[in-house]
């Protein structure tokens, strides 16, 4: 059967196929609720800490980590950025939500550190000043990040 | 994972081949983004899936969300079966040696 299609057309068709796959590539992401839910959390938190009430602070710290965790584990894996489809889990880099979650980590330090800085500086709101700079980072380099590591699996697949 | 290669007649013409390969990287897909992406009209879309739902290869789904009706499109294991088998036979032709 396949002795009537030519080379060139066998080629075409696979250059279809790559092109089709490569548009669904371009769907994997994280909702932009997320990142602004994220980075409003973030400074959330901060303006708590500032208050210094530790059931405050306690309680906040609590349903962040309960609703980022209930949230994440839906949305991290880049694979329903929109309601039309579902990415297939062997497409996406498996590494992405390990990698998003370092990076999260990785801001709670600097967030930490900014906070010690602000209050050593004299600061009056230093948790909150520190927040805010991170929440900064996750609504910019949020999207692109994940954008860059989706290109990167692609190139790799 | 190699696939036996398969040439298949159905999905080779140019439009369902596309909608063949967009259902391969995903779980499932809206109708809605088929059609944008393809740009075809909801009859000929329609048309095109039911040729592929008749031997098998897609699954057409309905379910109700945000009290609108969607339509949702997945493959199914035979249909993927005969896109990889497909996808080998392409090859095939272009590196008969890499079979």
């Amino acid at each position: 059967m396949t002795d009537e299609i030519s080379e060139a057309e066998a080629r075409l068709a696979l250059k279809v196929i790559a092109d089709r796959e490569q548009e669904v590539i371009a769907q994997i992401g994280i909702p932009a609720w997320y990142w602004c839910g994220l980075a409003a959390g973030w400074v959330a938190l901060g303006v708590a800490s500032d208050l210094g009430n530790a059931w405050v602070i306690s309680g906040a710290t609590l349903v962040f980590g309960a609703v980022h965790a209930a949230v994440a584990q839906r949305v991290l894996s880049g694979r329903r950025r929109s309601s039309s489809l579902t990415i297939r889990a062997d497409v996406v880099d498996r590494h992405l939500p390990i990698v998003l979650f370092a990076c999260i980590v990785a801001l709670g330090v600097i967030t930490v550190a900014l906070g010690f800085l602000a209050d050593a500086d004299g600061a009056r709101h230093a948790s909150t000043m520190a927040s805010i700079a991170p929440a900064v980072a996750i609504v910019c380099g949020g999207p692109g990040l994940v954008a860059f590591l989706a290109r990167r699996s692609a190139r790799r697949g | 994972m190699s696939s036996q290669p398969q040439f298949d007649e159905l999905i080779h013409p140019a439009t369902r081949l596309s909608i063949v390969a967009l259902l391969a990287s995903a779980d499932w897909i809206d109708f809605a983004f088929v059609r944008d992406r393809l740009n075809l009209s909801d009859s000929a879309l329609s048309k095109q899936f039911a040729t592929l739902e008749g031997a098998g290869y897609i699954s057409i789904e309905r379910p109700l969300e945000d009290r609108r009706r969607r339509v949702r499109v997945r493959l199914t294991p035979v249909g993927r079966k005969a896109f990889d088998g497909h996808v080998a036979a392409l090859r095939a032709v272009i590196d008969p040696a890499g079979t």
